[in-house]
């Protein structure tokens, strides 16, 4: 069905002066099973075909994107590759294609009905750890697999496959009046990976340990960054290191290539082959390989990430991070699997280093309350004080705030802990961080 | 779309094989997207996005999928994929009703599909450069455009067999500027549920310099001072405040397993006598409006909280089930990708009796805040935070210097209580929110309010 799309469409498209023409084809399946006690309470499943199709016309690049492939609407698709080639000050830059292995065929996983065996039994597990564990509000477990395929008019083509499995657990925990919760995820590309049973409890622990938690007065503190907000904080400002936004004068981090932007210890690389991650990519959606590299190397910026555009206007070489945000749209920049490389502390070593101070194990509202272009954030968060070294008391209704750019360089000390999250567009492993003061709003 | 006799064997196959209720949404949607700069355009794109998603329930488990294959055989086999972990017996059904079109119910003048990318470039051209020349200190302008035409079929075993076409337009203006102590923004984004014309009396060049002024402003605010003060929270998209504090909390996803803070208060008084909070979804031509929701009910005008006491909820036909409630035409999703759940749709809180100045005149000192970024909420706890864009403090009743860096936190039911005065100058915008089944347009407006006590993120 694809193949004929690929020719009939390149055959209207040439007909109405649009050369070059070249598909990115995204197909995903989902399968998502959710368990409330005890029975499926959910179950989503999905397959579909994403096409984004561009061309070259009057010189310029122009582009459309199609759900359905039905021929009555190629005429309107080929009117969108015109007008938008027409608006479009960009030339046309062809897909580069490479040679690669044969991929070996995705991990087809568990049959549904056992997944939802695992996930009660990780409910269960949640339940039982205490009694004021109310609800096990979200227990679910999500296998996503994506092909992509790039390929121009004359049959040349790449494809990529990822495949991953994303558990989610929320609690709620319930003492009187007062209640509390922590929900928590997951990712293994191999579902033997997840330890189901294990997350459930850690995230009952989580929600049960905040009860009671009030606020500590407003003041500056010494704060641990649990392993899941690192992750999180990075997510949010890494679009500074990313080449179309020190271009565009919107990065903090323009001007900085090969200077000191973090202290001496912080060490962050990308590894699209990175054991951990999600985003298994050869080759970018320009067609341009990926490669395992050090965005800050011993505290030192070394590159920045970019695209094709990007690096011909930087006079540098791809990096292999042209990706798009979504199949609609053409690649603009992201990362693979970034990871923070680990110190040698523990997460309990860390908090001996702190007299009077915080362990922030959660932040929200990053979308609003972090802004990527100033480093600037103020987050409400959660958490626990600590005194003497040890946790004395759960910490809510907080916000701790400050500048991300400064905080890298005042790092001190990195936990050998981890934790992963993202998405698609950009996934981070990194540990738990000592940092030696922070805003904290509270009391 | 479907033919009905293709919607009748899917709704044939659901009930037969365990569906006690079976949806069929169809769906097949126009967009423009194109985000310019000074420079000239990043990136545009047109396109139509086309697919099926079927939703069947089994008491209170229900089954959704998704795809873009059409084909009568591939959406029966999804049918069958679907149904082979309920094991169950088969459920009744009533046969489709004559279809009902709804696509009139909002005017739509100029359909997006039928105007020239060159014309809309014409329109972000004008908002550009009237960002661009509002200040030196403006380094950098972004619009993002967008417009989408999306129809809609809605059918399900129930008989319903409805259709509707939803046209939206928005341009969001993002103004950059930078001096020695750093880079701020400021934005706005109007938006309607209209066609092109909604450009017609659109003064591109006041919201352009609006996000000039406010980037501007920002420039020479000092870090906010943290701690506990009382907050004016002026009108207009600031209502948003409320869609964190307590609408979210509202919503049947949160409210139905009993794990929101409002779960189980139908008549009781959860707010200040001052607050009365409405979702509306069948606002003429407003940006969250809806002529029917994405399950074929009909929008309307829902009294949430009146004076103070709770009145109701917004409820879906699943959650609904296990509420034992009837929806309430709030269901919505991003698209066919997502199952519908209860959500938002025109949300704000109605008129009062003081004006602005009163409110300002009468604060000793607070904090002053005149246009927003965003926030979330966690409905179990009511914990919510909301990020404050353009703010001032108040000091001896005056308006003085603006702040930056400003996240006021909260609990819902708190909040709610501490609302002590209210202004007449109700204003509704325009956002998004994200949620579950995906970002949606929503409104979100207000009065100027006052909260006599929040606490203030600041990191001063």
């Amino acid at each position: 069905m694809l193949e004929g799309f690929f020719s009939s469409f390149t055959e209207h498209a040439q007909r109405a002066g649009i050369t070059r023409l070249q598909f990115y084809v995204e197909q995903v399946g989902e399968q998502r099973l959710q368990v409330y006690e005890h029975e499926l309470e959910r179950l989503q499943l999905a397959d579909v075909t994403l096409i984004y199709v561009e061309g070259e016309y009057a010189g310029k690049r122009g582009s459309t994107f199609v759900e359905n492939l039905t021929p009555h609407l190629f005429n309107e698709h080929i009117a969108s590759i015109k007008q938008t080639a027409e608006c479009s000050n960009t030339p046309f830059v062809p897909l580069s294609f490479h040679k690669l292995p044969a991929l070996q065929t995705w991990d087809n996983g568990l049959p549904a009905f056992l997944l939802e065996e695992k996930l009660k039994a990780a409910e269960d597990a949640a339940y039982a750890l205490d009694p004021r564990v109310k609800y096990v509000t979200e227990c679910s477990c999500l296998k996503r697999t994506k092909r992509i395929l790039l390929r121009d008019e004359w049959g040349n083509q790449m494809e990529d496959k990822l495949h991953y499995y994303r558990m989610g657990v929320a609690v709620m925990a319930q003492d009187g009046g007062e209640v509390q919760t922590a929900r928590i995820a997951d990712f293994a590309r191999n579902i033997d990976k997840l330890d189901m049973v294990n997350l459930a409890q850690t995230t009952a622990k989580r929600a049960v340990s905040m009860l009671h938690a009030t606020p500590v007065p407003t003041g500056n503190y010494p704060v641990i960054l649990h392993n899941n907000v690192v992750c999180e904080l990075l997510l949010t400002f890494l679009p500074a290191f990313f080449a179309d936004r020190v271009q565009n004068s919107m990065s903090r981090m323009g001007g900085k290539l090969g200077q000191q932007v973090a202290n001496s210890n912080v060490t962050l690389i990308e590894d699209p082959a990175f054991t951990l991650g999600i985003i298994t990519r050869r080759f970018d959606d320009e067609g341009v390989l990926t490669s395992k590299k050090a965005i800050i190397a011993d505290g030192v910026l070394s590159t920045y990430l970019h695209n094709r555009k990007t690096a011909e206007r930087a006079g540098v070489i791809p990096t292999g991070n042209g990706f798009k945000r979504d199949y609609a749209e053409k690649p603009t920049i992201s990362p693979t699997n970034l990871y923070l490389q680990p110190g040698q502390m523990t997460l309990a070593e860390l908090e001996k280093e702190i007299d009077e101070g915080l362990l922030i194990t959660e932040c929200d509202g990053m979308f609003a309350g972090a802004n990527p272009v100033s480093g600037d954030f103020s987050l409400i968060s959660k958490g626990y004080l600590l005194k003497g070294g040890r946790i004395a008391r759960p910490v809510a209704q907080i916000t701790i705030a400050g500048n991300f750019f400064d905080l890298l360089k005042q790092v001190t000390n990195i936990g050998c802990d981890f934790a992963s999250s993202g998405s698609e567009n950009g996934f981070v492993t990194a540990p738990s961080l000592l940092l030696p003061s922070l805003a904290v709003a509270g009391e | 779309m479907l033919s009905k006799t293709t919607i009748e064997r899917i709704l044939d196959a659901a009930t037969s094989q365990g569906g006690d209720f079976a949806e069929v949404f169809c769906e097949d949607t126009f967009y423009t997207n194109v985000l310019a700069l000074t420079e000239g355009v990043e990136t545009s794109s047109l396109g139509r996005e086309s697919g099926v998603g079927i939703r069947i329930f089994n008491g209170l488990n229900s089954l959704y999928g998704y795809t873009n294959d059409f084909k009568e055989d591939n959406l029966l086999a999804m049918v069958r994929q679907m149904t082979a972990l309920l094991n169950k017996a088969a459920g009744q059904r009533s046969r489709l009703c004559d279809c009902i079109s709804y696509s009139g119910v909002h005017p739509i003048q100029q359909k997006p599909v039928s105007i020239p990318l060159a014309r809309k470039l014409e329109k972000i051209e004008r908002a550009l450069s009237a960002g661009k020349n509002y200040a030196p200190e403006i380094v950098q302008v972004s619009v993002s455009y967008v417009d989408m035409e999306q129809s809609v079929q809605i059918a399900n075993s129930e008989g319903l067999l409805a259709e509707d076409a939803r046209v939206k337009t928005r341009m969001h203006i993002t103004a950059f500027a930078q001096n020695e102590q750093g880079m701020q923004t400021g934005y706005f984004g109007p938006g309607a549920m209209r066609g092109f014309e909604f450009y017609d009396d659109l003064d591109i060049e006041w919201y352009a310099r609006e996000a000039a002024r406010i980037a501007t402003t920002m420039l020479r605010a000092v870090p906010c001072p943290g701690g506990q003060m009382p907050v004016v929270i002026d009108n207009g998209f600031g209502g948003l405040l409320f869609h964190e504090a307590c609408g979210h909390s509202l919503e049947a996803s949160s409210v139905a397993k009993g794990t929101s803070e409002f779960s189980g208060k139908l008549g009781e008084r959860i707010a200040s006598p001052l607050v009365t909070l409405i979702d509306d979804g069948s606002l003429a031509n407003e940006w969250g409006s809806l002529a029917i929701d994405d399950e074929g009910i009909p929008t309307r005008k829902n009294i949430l909280i009146e004076n103070g006491i709770l009145r109701g909820y917004l409820v879906d036909r699943l959650n609904g089930r296990r509420m034992g409630m009837a929806p309430t035409g709030s269901a919505r999703r991003k698209n066919y990708r997502f199952a519908p759940q209860a959500r938002m749709t025109n949300t704000y809180i109605a008129n009062g009796t003081s004006t602005r100045d009163e409110i300002i005149a009468n604060t000793e000192r607070g904090l002053f805040v005149k246009y927003i970024n965003g926030g979330s909420v966690n409905p179990a706890t009511g914990e919510f935070n909301f990020n404050a864009c353009e703010s001032y403090l108040i000091e001896n009743g005056k308006i003085t210097e603006p702040v930056k860096g400003v996240t006021l936190i909260g609990k819902g039911g708190n909040i709610l209580q501490q609302v002590d005065m209210v202004a007449n100058n109700l204003e509704i915008r325009q956002g998004y929110c994200y949620a579950a089944s995906g970002p949606l347009y929503i409104g979100a407006g207000q009065p100027t309010v006052r909260v006599a006590n929040m606490t203030v993120g600041g990191a001063r």
